[in-house]
């Protein structure tokens, strides 16, 4: 297990109403630099929404979201400032259809970081070697196969050199034998150190590389603990009934 | 080793001559009634084609192939090549040809080199065969019926006295008309001795062309180049214009001309350029104000108490009770006369006015940037273009300030410009539209503004989307330039006109309307086999 740090995210009493339907009902939680914290819960929890507020893709209306020391607000600034250091992988990969798997890696580090063509390509190639595809480098997302293309994304997202990995069911689209390499890249992340939130069904990946896994049902935090704990030793009612639905 | 020979032999042996002919027709003509009927009616059109080919008249020759009626060496080598029975018979030789090679193919169940395509596409059964022989035959007769109008019969002289004295015996068309108004149909009265000005605009042109070609088809030693002839193609936009126009100067090589005096296809393809040019970037700008979710205009029902405030402060709140006369339909008189007192009037002007900002400012939520771009996409595309060019060319000096003289052909130009950006807007609003959510979600994720993501994402998938639609338009809005006419401009459709009212030229419409009309073609046709080959370059590895 990494050393762990500061507190890097601090939600205090997060709400959102989509309409009249309460999703996040007032969560309250820490997490610290250098921790890979495992989300999990049934479907239409708000598992998903809440990892999305954390980047601003959604927008909380009550409560207080720090990032790495800045406030997420109405101030675009400050949103701008946290999409930087934070990196996201989404269940759809979402890459740059037109654009090749190294454009799609150096494409942000340009505009928004404003480095050069060569700097940009440089640690897009290390990032790309990292989850193991330089090869496909020239090569366009349409081309890749489900496995190649999450581990493009998840190339792009580090490309910024974020201090925070979000990722938003990662595995659901895959075929099964994809998900493999999808999740080494992920465990090879964890070991080197990266703060990570992950929205996973992968209880192995909870199991062996989270500090800590989070229970999530109607809108709010159930349960958190180290895995061990959690997955032999639930508490509350409603863990263990979603426990003994999925590990058969 | 005894079955490979075996098999050997059997692949060398010619098959017999199996083709069932009786149960080939039984099959195909003799299918059902209808079948049978329309065999025979195809039959009886082929013998009745094949009949007319054969007493075809021979093409008509122009005075330099036949002078006084007696044809010379070439012009009877034409007659004797284009005379019905030879032509006719050619066809149906090459038809009996392929027939039997397909039957001979058929018969020996191997089908050699294009036999099976001759067999797939032509000869697919007795209909397909004789109606490939019936087009044939009219397909032929076409081609040599435009050529004998446009070339073996047509007089190509140019100097009028001639065309007069030849008129009459000439077959064809008398393309002479074309040659003498050239300068007309090119250039309309642009003056003679800077004409070299407008050649210069063309090199520009066809050297920025060629050198596009060469950046954009040939790999890296010339990429660089791109960004530079971009720019240049941009630049060039104002030197040509600045080289048409000209400088105030009355005389001299840059002297100004009067764009009343731009005609012909050179006013067709300004009108057409700078519409095409500029409507694109304005379209794209009404669709992302279309999309645009910004917020923050105040509640719009205070502008209209305020406009309404300042109309009243401005000395017209209503001093004497009025009376309104509502027309009503089914009530007798068909009008309601209603009496209101000033107070109650100001009520109801306060009613409507304040009431339809509200409805507005309530629909909208405040969003200016999107009221703006609906109400006038909508307002653009609910008129005709012409009512467009009659707005921009009677009404809009109505409105302006008296001495403000806006040149003619701009305020057209401005007219075709908003035309086509409004329904420029909705093509790209359509190609917006079809990108997902999940493109504008990891645009913003990896820490893009909104604008970076609209030109390094969205944008580029969606206008390759709207590549066909937007073309589509720029071919109509090229050859919708000809309403411009309407409005007095010449352009090259109207030029042609003009042209064919000289005395000399008098009644000459179809070598005149022919000819633009290839143009048109020309252009319109050009454009659209650009887009394929653009669509095709731009979809390159992409699904």
């Amino acid at each position: 297990m990494n050393e762990l740090g500061n507190d890097i995210i601090i939600c205090n009493d997060v709400h959102k109403w989509f309409g009249e339907f309460h999703v996040l009902q007032g969560i309250t939680t820490t997490v610290k630099e250098g921790e890979v914290v495992v989300i999990i819960g049934p479907s239409g929890s708000g598992k998903s929404t809440w990892i999305r507020t954390l980047n601003r893709l959604e927008e909380h209306q009550k409560g207080q979201i720090i990032v790495d020391g800045t406030e997420l607000n109405n101030d675009l600034r400050n949103i701008q400032e946290i999409r930087r250091e934070v990196g996201m992988v989404f269940q759809q990969f979402n890459l740059f259809p037109h654009l090749t798997v190294l454009q799609n890696v150096t494409l942000a580090p340009i505009h928004v970081r404003r480095w050069s063509r060569e700097k940009a390509e440089e640690i897009g190639m290390q990032q790309l070697e990292r989850v193991k595809i330089p090869e496909q480098a020239y090569k366009y997302p349409g081309q890749l196969s489900g496995g190649q293309q999450q581990r493009v994304a998840i190339a792009r997202a580090l490309a910024m050199q974020p201090k925070i990995m979000l990722f938003d069911e990662p595995t659901s689209a895959l075929d099964p034998e994809m998900i493999k390499e999808v999740l080494d890249a992920m465990q090879e992340l964890a070991e080197s150190g990266m703060t990570i939130m992950a929205v996973t069904h992968e209880m192995g990946f909870a199991r062996g590389v989270a500090n800590r896994v989070i229970f999530f049902d109607q809108g709010n935090i159930v349960e958190e603990k180290p895995p061990n704990e959690f997955f032999d030793n639930p508490e509350e009612e409603r863990t263990k009934l979603f426990l003994s639905q999925i590990l058969h | 080793m005894t079955t490979t020979t075996q098999t050997k032999e059997a692949v060398l042996a010619v098959p017999e001559f199996d083709l069932d002919v009786s149960g080939w027709l039984r099959d195909t003509v003799f299918g059902t009634t209808w079948k049978t009927v329309f065999a025979v009616l195809l039959i009886i059109a082929n013998i009745l084609i094949i009949r007319s080919g054969f007493g075809a008249e021979p093409v008509g020759l122009s005075f330099d192939l036949a002078p006084k009626g007696v044809p010379t060496a070439i012009g009877s080598l034409i007659l004797t090549l284009t005379s019905g029975p030879l032509l006719t018979i050619i066809v149906l030789v090459l038809w009996l040809v392929g027939a039997a090679t397909v039957i001979y193919s058929a018969s020996r169940h191997h089908w050699p080199g294009p036999t099976q395509w001759l067999k797939d596409s032509i000869y697919n059964g007795p209909f397909g065969a004789l109606t490939t022989l019936a087009l044939g035959v009219i397909i032929i007769f076409a081609i040599r019926g435009v050529l004998s109008w446009t070339i073996f019969g047509a007089e190509f002289r140019t100097d009028p006295d001639s065309v007069a004295v030849l008129r009459d015996t000439t077959p064809g068309a008398i393309w002479g008309i074309i040659g003498a108004n050239k300068k007309l149909l090119a250039v309309g009265q642009y003056p003679s001795e800077v004409i070299w000005r407008i050649w210069a605009s063309l090199g520009i042109v066809l050297g920025l062309a060629g050198l596009s070609v060469l950046a954009w088809n040939f790999g890296s030693p010339l990429k660089s180049i791109r960004k530079p002839l971009v720019w240049g193609w941009v630049a060039s936009i104002f030197v040509i214009l600045f080289l048409l126009r000209g400088t105030g100067a009355d005389t001299g090589p840059m002297q100004g001309v009067s764009t009343i005096r731009w005609g012909g296809f050179l006013l067709t393809i300004v009108i057409a350029i700078i519409g095409i040019g500029a409507s694109f970037p304005i379209g794209v700008l009404l669709a992302l104000g279309r999309r645009s979710e910004t917020r923050g205009v105040p509640v719009l029902w205070r502008w209209g108490a305020g406009l309404l405030l300042i109309y009243w402060g401005l000395g017209n709140w209503p001093d004497d009770a009025v009376t309104l006369n509502i027309p009503l339909i089914f009530h007798d008189p068909p009008v309601w006369t209603v009496t209101l007192s000033p107070v109650s009037y100001a009520a109801l002007q306060a009613f409507i006015l304040v009431g339809i900002f509200w409805a507005v400012g309530y629909y909208l939520q405040g969003n200016m940037i999107k009221t703006f771009s609906v109400v006038f996409i909508e307002a653009v595309r609910g008129v005709p273009l012409i009512t467009v060019l009659f707005m921009a060319n009677t009404l809009l000096p109505l409105f302006l300030p008296k001495d403000l003289d806006i040149d003619n052909l701009l305020r057209v130009i401005v007219g075709v410009i908003l035309f086509s950006a409004a329904y420029m807007a909705e093509n790209v609003r359509g190609g917006l539209q079809a990108i997902p959510r999940g493109q504008y979600e990891a645009a913003m994720a990896v820490g893009l503004s909104g604008a970076q993501s609209m030109r390094l994402i969205i944008l580029p998938q969606a206008l390759r989307l709207v590549i066909p639609a937007i073309v589509g338009l720029f071919i109509g809005l090229f050859k919708d330039t000809t309403l411009v006419s309407i409005v007095g401009m010449f352009d090259l459709l109207q030029m042609g006109k003009t042209v064919v009212a000289q005395p000399e030229w008098l009644g000459l419409q179809r070598e005149t309307f022919a000819f633009a009309a290839l143009i048109y073609w020309v252009f319109a046709f050009s454009m659209s086999r650009a887009s394929q080959r653009l669509e095709r370059k731009l979809g390159v590895g992409k699904y």
